[in-house]
């Protein structure tokens, strides 16, 4: 079923809606959740909690992109889900390794962008990238793929994928530094 | 943790970022280029412009189809002198990107191609793009000539005319963006080394949008061709869609929408299709843009006799072949569909004619085995016999080592 009908059916408070969206997304929502929590039982729990919570979003919301939505919904969940297991001393070893690249992008300083500042600030710092660049950027931030899945989809050697990378969070240190703010 | 707040921040990133990544085609930079000419030319006021009256390099004003003389297959293989090796050099700068697809099977998608093997097309011409290439791979300077920049202007007026604009002065974007601009109440028009862009209103009831079906976008195309008949300009305008490639996502997508003039002879039927097609966009989420080739075909390098596609079956297993793919040729089992197509990106030295193998990889696409889908590569053999080529960047195993 084509997106803006599965939408349409939320709007009509018409639960094949969540069947649907099941059907649809349902690997993607779990693969997504699996790259973070290393875990198919803790992800299946992450892709059923996506279609509730799309069930209490849509309406008043209306994605253009119900992938993306879903998507971020799910990576959201996962997240949570992974702190608590880090809390717990159990979290997913490739998580913790993206938290460690991130922590490269951190500037020094006190003045703590708001959430609302921080999106604009890293959709202004993507759109300047080259395509390719972003796209890596956003494959291996957005959707946790390792290195080596990332130069496959890309086309590029792992070590250039790492290289990208690098770069790509030295560059996101300095745009943060100019624009004045932390994380 | 801070990295923890980034990490989720990351996640409220613009959706466009987290669709595009997915997508598993290669853009043009040149769709950048002039998507941003547009928006540069919707801004600007009239201003004089050189005088200009060359005759157009892409569109002859006088609507002529392309006479049989110019007709590839009608140039015979010259025996005396021998045909010239030819030196393919790979790009630095452009040629990345993995080229697949991704479909629970490949049935799903079209691939369409006026080539058949029954034609039996016998030669095909090689076309010279060396100044292009060295310009973008070597000394990235991509100012054109004066010639260049007139032979652009032309196309560009010539295209007003047939819009009705009065009086078009095109205006020269040459410190930023290499391109010639023009814009006119609801349409904007811009030219540059490679294409020929139109942006229009989109007809009422016609849509371009990446997840529509095939039908939506058959009915749309046609119904675009009535409306903008003489933009289009062709006589015997055929329709390609191609189709059905998934994004790890899960959606279903669109590849290209194009029109290309059907030819008297197989062999310029392909050359239409391959180099002077009509490409169908949807702009700005609502208005049309319609893309046409103007690359620079004025030097042919000679007319080569084609191998047969047992020869060029034979290649791939000799592991004589082109690929974006991370794995090796996986078998001749593998392979879905063949077809000759030129491999005509603006930074090559050569366009060269190429068998195009789909192959289902046997190591599926990272995120297709999880959507419990299959993806499917490409190979590319050369058409043209190997004692004539040399340089060829073969598959050596080194993408991802």
């Amino acid at each position: 079923m084509e997106d803006k009908r599965i939408i349409d059916l939320y709007w009509a408070r018409d639960q094949q809606a969540i069947r649907e969206t099941q059907q649809r997304y349902g690997a993607y929502c779990h693969s997504i959740a699996y790259r973070i929590l290393d875990s198919h039982e803790d992800s299946e729990e992450c892709v059923s909690d996506t279609c509730l919570r799309a069930w209490n979003t849509i309406p008043p919301q209306r994605p253009t992109r119900l992938a993306a939505f879903l998507g971020a919904i799910t990576r959201r969940l996962a997240l949570d889900r992974y702190e608590q297991r880090t809390a717990q001393k159990r979290g997913g070893a490739q998580t913790a390794l993206l938290l460690d690249e991130l922590q490269e992008c951190i500037p020094n300083g006190e003045n703590v962008a708001e959430d609302i500042l921080l999106k604009d600030l890293l959709d202004r710092f993507l759109s300047s990238l080259p395509t390719v660049t972003r796209r890596t950027f956003v494959l291996r931030y957005w959707y946790a793929y390792s290195l080596q899945e990332i130069g496959r989809m890309q086309g590029m050697r792992k070590d250039a994928v790492a290289t990208s990378l690098y770069r790509t969070r030295e560059k996101l240190k300095e745009f943060l530094e100019k624009e004045g703010v932390t994380v | 943790m801070k990295s923890t707040r980034l990490l989720r921040a990351i996640g409220d990133i613009d959706e466009g970022y987290v669709t595009e990544a997915t997508s598993p085609r290669r853009r043009s930079v040149w769709m950048a280029v002039g998507a941003i000419a547009a928006c540069v030319a919707v801004t600007l006021s009239v201003v004089t412009a050189t005088h200009l009256n060359q005759k157009p390099n892409l569109i002859d004003p006088s609507d002529e189809p392309i006479s049989p003389t110019q007709s590839p297959t009608q140039t015979k293989p010259q025996p005396d002198p021998p045909l010239p090796i030819i030196n393919v050099i790979p790009s630095t700068e452009g040629a990345m990107g993995y080229e697949g697809y991704i479909a629970p099977t490949f049935d799903d998608m079209n691939f369409p191609t006026p080539w058949r093997e029954t034609d039996k097309i016998q030669t095909l011409p090689v076309y010279d793009n060396s100044v292009m290439a060295e310009r973008y791979n070597v000394t990235h300077d991509l100012t054109p000539t004066e010639a260049e920049k007139q032979a652009m202007a032309a196309d560009l007026i010539y295209m007003a005319k047939k819009l009705g604009i009065p009086d078009p002065q095109p205006v020269w974007n040459g410190d930023y963006l290499p391109c010639y601009s023009l814009a006119y109440g609801d349409y904007v028009l811009t030219a540059d080394d490679t294409k020929l862009r139109v942006f229009l209103p989109m007809p009422e009831g016609c849509s371009l949008e990446t997840t529509d079906s095939y039908d939506t976008l058959e009915a749309s195309a046609y119904r675009i061709l009535e409306t903008y008949r003489d933009v289009i300009g062709l006589k015997n305008p055929r329709l390609a869609i191609s189709y059905g490639d998934y994004t790890i996502n899960g959606e279903q997508m669109w590849m290209n929408v194009q029109f290309y003039e059907q030819g008297d002879i197989p062999a310029e039927t392909l050359r239409n299709y391959c180099f002077n097609s009509v490409h169908l966009l949807v702009w700005n989420d609502s208005s049309l843009q319609i893309s046409f080739d103007r690359l620079d075909l004025s030097t042919v390098i000679g007319e080569y006799a084609l191998i047969s596609v047992e020869e060029a079956k034979a290649a791939l297993l000799e592991g004589y072949y082109v690929t974006s793919a991370a794995d090796p040729f996986p078998g001749l089992d593998h392979i879905e569909q063949v077809e000759i197509t030129y491999r005509n990106a603006f930074w090559d030295n050569v366009f060269l004619p190429y068998y195009k193998f789909y192959v289902e990889e046997a190591d599926p696409l990272p995120g297709a085995a999880q959507m419990g889908m299959k993806s499917y590569a490409t190979y590319y053999v050369p058409a043209v016999q190997r004692q004539y080529i040399q340089g060829l960047p073969l598959w050596d195993g080194s993408i991802n080592s």
